[in-house]
């Protein structure tokens, strides 16, 4: 073979395994990678006093006596968290959601604990150092236990890769920002 | 009540506690087939669990489910999911037959690092807590024993000891749990192969514990369970 062939399949070889490389930290078939905050984010708030009270709420015990949880009502109250801004951060490869675990508080005993959704956002936001986010009780006795933030990224465009939208083509998934951008400003209305 | 597929451990001690129980039934039932081709039983042999020596004590050691409440759906909800451990020891007597009375007391535990949620395939960085308790229980039980089956020197020995008493206990994702109290009230049953002396088997229990907790809004930490547990002891007086 002469050197100049050799080189350029050595080269080829080369630029072809850096394609496949690509893939090695998004797992494979280019799986978004979804991450979630561990249990205690809303201990971090209450550690760093980052919270405000309004109406009928109350800072009480969580899961154990040794974390936070809120509790709003019975009538009108709310919470207002400010979370770290580089948690819910977005840009085109990443999308957000921020989901609240709460109880209904009847007579004093918890029941019907789920997931509340509160925000989701996807594609370039301005960044903010603290992003507020409002909890009310809606006129309900309501417990919030837990925050959580699940973020899920898009593996970057490969290059090597031909897609019918074409090559490195940029992805969305879900709602367009457009639709949720308010959701950061507005209150929040937590209902049964 | 006992999800194997959450809870892997409780599916390999059910397989091990029934395995024993299935090997010491089997062992005294060959060694009393043995002797009862060579002998004829002996009028002398007890017949009842009241001619059996009085005095028992019971070691037992297993894990269970806990039971259903809105904390542990919480805790579940959040990515926490174990079985209880608890290890337990009994003094009995027996003084009228079948019936006897005796002493318990418990120590359990359970430890159990979240997962990630929602979908999730990991966390993202930070501290990740692990959820941890302890419990502590003294009860008072009235136990029923019965000889079900009996040739010569061996006995399947079946025990019915419902219990009451008081449980302490201490719940922490932060090193910093409160140790609180609260009734406790539950059942045993219990399967054994034994000889006059000594015994072994299986015990399948259910218990309620529930504590209190007056400023969660997370509802009461229920420390009880559904049990399986492995069983022995021996006999004396």
């Amino acid at each position: 073979m002469p050197a100049s062939l050799r080189r350029w399949s050595l080269l080829a070889a080369f630029a072809c395994g850096a394609c496949f490389d690509l893939g090695a930290d998004y797992g494979t078939d280019d799986e978004p990678i979804v991450r979630g905050t561990a249990p205690g984010l809303l201990q971090t708030i209450c550690d760093e006093n980052a919270y405000t009270l309004e109406g009928a709420a109350l800072r009480r015990d969580g899961l154990t006596a040794d974390t936070c949880a809120f509790e709003l009502g019975p009538g009108d109250g709310a919470v207002t968290v400010r979370v770290d801004g580089s948690l819910v951060a977005t840009d085109s490869e990443t999308s957000m959601v921020v989901s609240a675990l709460v109880v209904d508080l009847y007579a004093g005993d918890a029941t019907n604990p789920r997931w509340k959704e509160l925000d989701y956002s996807e594609g370039s936001l301005p960044a903010h150092t603290e992003v507020a986010y409002r909890l009310e009780s809606g006129g309900q006795h309501i417990g919030v236990v837990e925050l959580g933030v699940t973020r899920t990224t898009l593996p970057p465009p490969n290059d090597c890769s031909v897609s019918p939208r074409g090559i490195g083509a940029p992805r969305r998934v879900g709602r367009p920002v457009s639709s949720v951008r308010g959701a950061r400003a507005a209150p929040l209305r937590i209902r049964p | 009540m006992l999800d194997g597929e959450r809870y892997p451990a409780l599916r390999w001690a059910t397989a091990s506690a029934f395995g024993m129980t299935l090997l010491s039934a089997r062992a005294h039932a060959d060694v009393a087939d043995t002797r009862a081709d060579a002998h004829a039983p002996s009028p002398r042999d007890p017949a009842t669990a009241g001619e059996l020596p009085p005095w028992s004590v019971r070691l037992t050691i297993g894990g269970g489910a806990p039971v259903s409440t809105v904390h542990e759906e919480l805790l579940r909800q959040e990515g926490y999911g174990a079985p209880r451990w608890m290890m337990s020891g009994a003094v009995e007597r027996r003084f009228h037959g079948a019936l006897g009375v005796g002493a318990m007391v418990s120590y359990g535990l359970r430890t159990t690092d979240p997962d990630p949620r929602d979908g999730a395939g990991s966390f993202l960085d930070g501290p990740v807590p692990t959820y941890s308790e302890r419990f502590v229980l003294a009860a008072f039980e009235v136990p029923l024993t019965f000889l079900v089956a009996h040739q010569r020197r061996s006995w399947v020995e079946a025990s019915i000891v419902p219990w009451a008493g008081l449980g302490w206990g201490a719940a922490t994702l932060r090193d910093g749990g409160q140790w609180r109290s609260g009734p406790t009230l539950g059942a045993t049953f219990r399967l054994m192969g034994r000889s006059e002396h000594v015994a072994m088997g299986v015990a399948l229990g259910a218990y309620t514990l529930p504590i209190a907790q007056p400023s969660s809004v997370a509802g009461t930490i229920n420390f009880g369970m559904f049990s399986l547990a492995l069983v022995g002891g021996f006999d004396a007086g």
